[in-house]
């Protein structure tokens, strides 16, 4: 701790400067801003739909579910729907949606700089997601795509008929957009920390966004170039990935979880850092463990590229490497296993205030605990070859995308919603909505451990009758998660446009987006350069908790 | 990149100032060296890993590339002299001897090509070709981007205008100089 006197400012009075919001009101002010808030709100949009259309795929795949017989879809269609849906959610909405959005908001911020160390790559990358967004968008129209977002040759490379290769380039092309954040988060963590803002005293968020883009960095450039390959394959017919010219499909799993297994970290890792920051907050407490915390995403970061041989148990490569994958992937549970104590342990003796973030922090905690237990599980070597590739696996993953990283994405922005608008959102209708989300997204899920491990295998949509009821809780669970995400959009999009006035500081947080930036920022961010003179989360003692609203 | 210069940057605690845009670079060519692993090693597990893994034939004129990769390394070295202070029109002419080296390399490499396409060789005749078509390519169009970073940055350093663009240009360069020795290696020597 500090050795100065613990306060909480409330921030500062209303700027007489323009906020970013009213910095320019011409179509021409977004479109080519420099400005790393307007850049986040530009993702945010574009994300959002990205993330409807997922839902909405997500939607139509279970309400085929309800029963045991193909009646609203062919298999076709079903195929189509199931890769798209993994291929928006993947790619255009869970990497870049912690990130893009909040990470471009508030890291400038939090480290009290004025925007990242290259705004024009940061509005370009921007750009180049649009591309491969409307690249995706086109693969839509012109009849999809049924490969399953995995990609794997040689049915993606040589027999499918649907609009593979445009499908890889979509995602080869966001790729970039994906690198070129990250390089430029790193850039900025390391060159535009205020005067004080020294390494330990960085928000757990910022840990978290150097974690990512480590990862974002490193790993995106493989799958870029695996995806490539398959394109070029699928074109020219080259025989690297083609058994029959002497290729070899198992090749590109390798490649492919390269990359695809640490994008789980990058869609995990943000979330980690909105927790820690909703945490502190709402216990009044600095997070127990700060350094371990800090140096636990890293961890993750780093043997998340060693574990990836785990996804291909089955495909016959040699025992030892699966032993040692198996190992490694024990392993790699240790640093997500600090965060998880370290998290409780805050809360332990805090002064915890059930605010609407802090409901989702909570969902965020258990969900997670069953996400990463679970993978456990699909670490061991005899059980996994039980579960591959059944709805087992699909419930794991869920639990840490859907019941992780979309919890923390709807904690995060529920947090910095009035720092990011100057508006408050209604608090009831937000907490019914995240106590729906949570019903609906465990209905959804926890039936498909049990239908996964009674063999119910992913990616079929016919199945024999006596899995009826466990699919249609989980079908009627969709409905309920898709209901109660419905709800929280409309009600913070009515907030965007009726909320309260919103104060600099409403939940009387530390750190300097809370302390000394006004709700919403001016376009610099601070009217004057903030000096760090105190630890992160450096609550007073016994200060009631959050004053509200 | 300049942008990020004007921006007041705070480093009190980390040692010796790197500029932005030079840890940008470096940073880049760490995601650089990563997609040419992910090539390499494919290429190295495909042919390490295959019963039979096709040899070339006759069909590799090693050594009129051995005098092209020479080519390319020593514009590695006409870059470096294009770098250094210096009377701008001795800089300039060592940036045209850059860039002519680095287009000749890229026109030799197409020559390459289409003698083999006339022999009858394609990317699908059969694994190696396949490797060497992608690993060649990939490699190609690097060199390509590095020629076009060098020509656009190259005269306004000349030129007099401050920065370190066409610095790191040269660096990209190197680079892309160096993934050439080992896929010259690994593709025709080995």
């Amino acid at each position: 701790m500090s050795s100065h006197a613990a306060t909480i400012r409330p921030g500062p009075e209303r700027s007489d400067k323009p906020s970013y919001l009213t910095d320019g009101h011409t179509l021409k002010s977004w479109l080519l801003t420099v400005d790393h808030k307007r850049i986040a709100i530009l993702y945010l949009a574009a994300i959002t739909v990205f993330f409807s259309v997922g839902g909405l795929l997500a939607l139509l795949i279970r309400a085929e579910l309800f029963t045991p017989k193909g009646d609203l879809f062919d298999s076709d269609t079903y195929n189509k729907l199931f890769t798209l849906h993994g291929i928006v959610m993947i790619f255009f909405f869970l990497i870049p949606s912690i990130p893009a959005t909040l990470g471009n908001f508030l890291i400038p911020i939090m480290i009290g700089a004025k925007d990242v160390a290259f705004p024009k790559i940061n509005l370009l990358s921007w750009y180049v997601y649009m591309t491969g967004g409307s690249m995706a968008v086109l693969v839509i129209v012109l009849g999809g795509v049924d490969t399953g977002w995995t990609l794997y040759p040689p049915f993606s490379s040589t027999y499918s008929n649907t609009n593979v290769a445009l499908t890889a380039m979509a995602a080869f092309v966001t790729g970039f957009s994906s690198i070129l954040t990250g390089l430029n988060f790193m850039v900025t963590i390391h060159k535009m920390r205020a005067p004080g803002m020294t390494w330990f005293r960085l928000p757990l968020f910022i840990w978290a966004h150097y974690a990512t883009s480590l990862v974002m960095l490193l790993g995106t450039p493989v799958i870029a170039i695996t995806v490539l390959t398959m394109a070029i394959e699928r074109v020219f017919h080259v025989g690297i990935f083609d058994p029959t010219a002497g290729g070899d499909p198992v090749l590109f799993q390798h490649m492919f979880w390269f990359y695809s297994h640490p994008a789980v970290y990058i869609m995990i890792l943000p979330g980690m850092g909105v927790i820690s920051e909703v945490i502190a907050c709402f216990t009044r407490k600095r997070i127990f463990g700060y350094a371990f915390v800090a140096m636990s995403s890293l961890g993750i970061a780093i043997i998340g590229f060693i574990v990836w041989g785990h996804h291909m148990y089955v495909t016959g490569q040699s025992t030892y490497a699966d032993i040692v994958f198996s190992i490694l992937t024990y392993i790699v549970a240790v640093p997500s296993a600090i965060k998880t104590f370290n998290w409780t342990a805050t809360m332990y003796k805090g002064s915890v205030s059930m605010d609407t973030p802090m409901v989702y922090a909570m969902c965020f905690m258990g969900l997670f605990l069953i996400g990463g237990l679970t993978g456990l599980f699909c670490a061991n070597l005899g059980l996994d070859v039980h579960i591959h590739d059944t709805y087992f696996i699909v419930a794991h993953f869920h639990y840490v995308m859907v019941g992780s990283a979309m919890f923390a994405y709807l904690a995060g922005l529920h947090f910095w919603f009035p720092k990011i608008t100057g508006r408050m959102y209604s608090e009831g209708p937000a907490k019914f909505g995240a106590i729906i989300i949570f019903i609906g997204f465990n209905l959804t899920f926890f039936p498909q451990f049990i239908l996964g491990y009674l063999g119910m295998p992913r990616r079929y949509h016919f199945y024999p009758e006596e899995w009826q009821v466990l699919n249609v809780l989980s079908s009627a669970g969709a409905m309920t998660l898709g209901a109660g995400i419905l709800l929280s959009m409309l009600n913070i999009g009515w907030a965007i446009v009726a909320g309260a006035k919103a104060s600099a500081n409403p939940w009387m947080a530390k750190g300097l987006e809370w302390e000394n930036a006004s709700s919403p920022p001016i376009t610099a961010n601070f009217d004057e350069a903030p000096i760090v003179t105190e630890e992160a989360y450096n609550y007073p003692a016994q200060l009631p908790s959050a004053a509200h609203h | 990149m300049a942008e990020a210069h004007a921006i007041r940057a705070a480093d009190h605690e980390s040692g010796p100032a790197i500029e932005p845009g030079r840890l940008g670079v470096w940073l880049f060519l760490g995601s650089e060296v990563l997609l040419f692993a992910g090539l390499i090693g494919s290429y190295l597990f495909l042919r390490t890993g295959s019963r039979e893994f096709p040899a070339p034939g006759g069909e590799l004129d090693r050594l009129a590339v051995a005098f092209n990769s020479a080519l390319l390394v020593a514009s590695s070295f006409t870059v470096t002299r294009a770098v250094k202070p210096g009377a701008p029109g001795r800089r300039a002419l060592w940036l045209f001897v850059t860039l002519v080296l680095g287009a000749i390399f890229l026109a030799l490499q197409a020559h390459e090509y289409t003698g083999l396409v006339e022999h009858g060789i394609l990317p699908r005749t059969n694994l190696y070709w396949s490797c060497f078509f992608v690993l060649t390519g990939v490699h190609g169009l690097h060199v390509f981007g590095g020629l076009v970073a060098l020509a656009f940055t190259g005269p306004r350093a000349i030129h007099g205008r401050p920065g370190i663009a066409f610095e790191l240009a040269s660096l990209y360069w190197h680079f892309v100089d160096v993934v050439w020795i080992l896929l010259f290696t690994l593709l025709y020597l080995l």
